[in-house]
């Protein structure tokens, strides 16, 4: 539910029970002090009555007016005097009619006499009535002030925070970097955006540190790695060496390929965040899936795998081809590298997309954290973990969709361009 | 022949050097951009190793310089970065190969004899190795004057050997001369091997001796002894 038709929904639930209550409490209110009143003319009409009485006249009843009458009483009839509210059948208009009437006995003398005054609640009561309608009529229009108000006034003054809220949705530390503090006249607004605008440059700072570090550690890695290997490469030249100190060689050769593989990948990872990758070129992708292929020739045939591919597409893409290449030749390298014996790969290239399948033991963590890094196999030996991620990154960059599937113990990456 | 290495780094100038004299190259080194720039204004060289980030300038610069000065001598590009960009501007402004770091020794001596070879011989030459002749043009070997067929990795592998000869040469630097980045993802050797058995069989076969030594656990050495 959104904010506005919360807020609305409060105020009209709000606005209906104080309507409903203050309705009753009218009605109640109106009908006590008009009943008052009628009783008061009811009351002042007998004292009238009474102090003008022809007493001679009366005898068996009088009527003076048709809602007066005085009757003779016996005394043990005595009441004080009673208001109340009775229905009389209007023999005209054939229907009741609700009267105010005042009973009130009275002594002359020695004979008492009973003076009953009537007066018709007709106007109280369509005065009482006219009390709903007006009521339901100010309900409907504050309703609409309301619905009017949240519309037009409270959607203008929520405003800074739906544009926050659409930049926040569409931040992107590549390319937006930080949200600006823009100014609004609602303390709360402001503040919440004086804050987005601190808390985007910490987070984008601190992502420019992490890249640079990246770059970085990478970059002075390298000499240090050569080194290594070229101090290795000259010691092996000793023919005074143990077999024992030869395997020990080589497993420093390992190590060493390992790391630089590693910084390799991380140079690569940090240099697509820079945006290093940004030219386009037509790239021929059957081609270039071929040659992967060749390339990749000895480690297929080491495996004993089986190769279908499927080049549909002879359409050029245009797209980057250092990344292009990067990308097909993580994808291929991986579905041998976490292949099994006799297995088999299936590609198929078509202009819309590239599905690479293939044979292989089930994953030994959740799918959905395949594409981070150093996230691996530990059964692949000599794997660093950055090959999807790279992928990955890759597919981000360039705007490609990257979908992983399992199913029958087949692994497949479709990509689509 | 005379190599020049310009590289900053005291250890891996001293680790080239050392291993190119041993190759029987005559190797002058430089430390910076000034120096080489006295260095390359005196003398010519058969072949220059330029390391691009340099203290003082950078190595494309210098290679701007040795063409400018009508340098006959080859030129190779040696970067940390790995990028593109650097790859294609050196190989634009007239460099003749490029090598990231860290690279084998071997493979830099390999490329290093490459390109002196094209030059010296304007691409019209021969190598020569007691009873294997190659011709690098055509891509032919020849024993005691009969053909041998090798297929391509095969005969990359035996230019590289004989580069090499005499020399321990670690099994990942044969990996990477033959598969180059295409090696990256790879977890086994073996297939290496494969091809080694191949060409030595081929070799033998065709008459050659068994120049090819198993060094245990670290690689092959190519030697008439």
């Amino acid at each position: 539910m959104k904010l506005l038709q919360r807020t609305t929904l409060y105020y009209l639930l709000y606005s209906l029970f104080i309507f409903g209550i203050g309705t009753i409490l009218f009605y109640i209110f109106i009908k006590i002090i008009l009943l008052d009143g009628i009783d008061e003319a009811i009351h002042q009409e007998k004292v009238q009555l009474v102090a003008n009485l022809n007493y001679e006249k009366i005898g068996e009843g009088l009527q003076p007016s048709k809602d007066v009458l005085i009757m003779p009483a016996e005394e043990v009839d005595v009441e004080k005097d009673k208001y109340k509210t009775i229905p009389i059948y209007d023999s005209l208009s054939k229907e009741s009619v609700d009267y105010r009437q005042l009973t009130s006995y009275h002594k002359n003398g020695a004979n008492w006499y009973k003076v009953t005054i009537r007066q018709p609640l007709a106007e109280a009561e369509s005065l009482l009535n006219s009390i709903l309608p007006v009521e339901i009529g100010l309900f409907l229009i504050l309703l609409g002030g309301v619905l009017l108000m949240n519309r037009f006034i409270l959607a203008k003054i929520w405003q800074p925070f739906y544009v926050l809220l659409d930049k926040l949705k569409k931040y992107n530390l590549e390319t937006t970097k930080v949200i600006p503090y823009e100014s609004t006249d609602i303390i709360e607004f402001r503040d919440l955006n004086i804050n987005v605008e601190k808390m985007t440059e910490r987070i984008y700072k601190d992502f420019l540190t992490q890249k640079e570090f990246n770059e970085n550690s990478s970059h002075e890695m390298q000499t240090p790695l050569a080194i290594i290997k070229n101090k290795l490469e000259l010691i092996i030249q000793s023919k005074n060496l143990t077999e024992q100190e030869m395997i020990h060689i080589q497993s420093i050769f390992s190590a060493v390929k390992r790391l630089t593989l590693l910084n390799k990948g991380l140079l690569l990872l940090s240099k697509i965040e820079n945006r290093q990758f940004t030219q386009k070129e037509n790239v021929n992708l059957g081609e270039l899936l071929q040659s992967i292929f060749n390339h990749l020739e000895e480690q297929i045939n080491d495996k004993n795998i089986s190769t279908e591919i499927e080049i549909k597409s002879k359409d050029t893409l245009l797209t980057n081809r250092v990344l292009i290449e990067g990308l097909l030749n993580n994808l291929i390298s991986n579905s041998i590298k976490h292949n099994i014996q006799n297995g088999r790969i299936m590609a198929e290239l078509t202009d819309k997309h590239f599905i690479i399948t293939n044979t292989g033991t089930a994953l030994n963590f959740p799918a959905d954290e395949m594409f981070e890094r150093f996230r691996k196999d530990s059964a692949v030996e000599n794997s660093v973990g950055l090959g999807l991620s790279i992928v990955k990154k890759i597919c981000d960059f360039l705007d490609y969709k990257i979908i992983y599937i399992h199913q029958d113990g087949l692994h497949t990456l479709v990509i689509n361009f | 022949m005379k190599v020049l290495i310009i590289e900053d780094e005291k250890e891996l100038r001293y680790d080239m050097v050392s291993y190119l004299s041993q190759e029987g190259f005559l190797c002058e080194s430089a430390k910076n951009y000034s120096e080489a720039i006295d260095k390359i204004g005196v003398y010519e060289y058969d072949c220059y190793v330029v390391d691009i980030m340099l203290p003082g300038g950078t190595g494309l610069d210098l290679v701007k310089a040795i063409k400018s000065q009508k340098h006959q001598g080859g030129i190779i590009i040696v970067s940390a970065k790995n990028s593109i960009e650097d790859k294609i501007t050196g190989l634009e402004i007239g460099s003749d190969d490029y090598l990231t770091k860290p690279f084998h020794l071997s493979e830099l001596n390999a490329r290093i004899k490459s390109i002196i070879r094209r030059r010296s011989f304007n691409g019209n030459n021969e190598i020569q190795f007691n009873e294997i002749r190659i011709l690098p043009d055509s891509r032919q070997v020849y024993i005691n004057g009969k053909e041998v067929a090798l297929t391509a990795k095969e005969y990359d592998l035996l230019l590289f050997f004989i580069a090499n000869k005499g020399r321990v040469i670690p099994k990942d630097s044969i990996a990477e001369h033959l598969w180059g980045d295409y090696m990256d993802q790879a977890d086994s050797f073996d297939f290496i091997y494969t091809h080694i058995k191949n060409l030595r069989r081929k070799l033998v076969q065709q008459g050659a001796k068994d120049y090819l030594n198993t060094v245990y656990g670290i690689g092959y050495k190519f030697q008439s002894e």
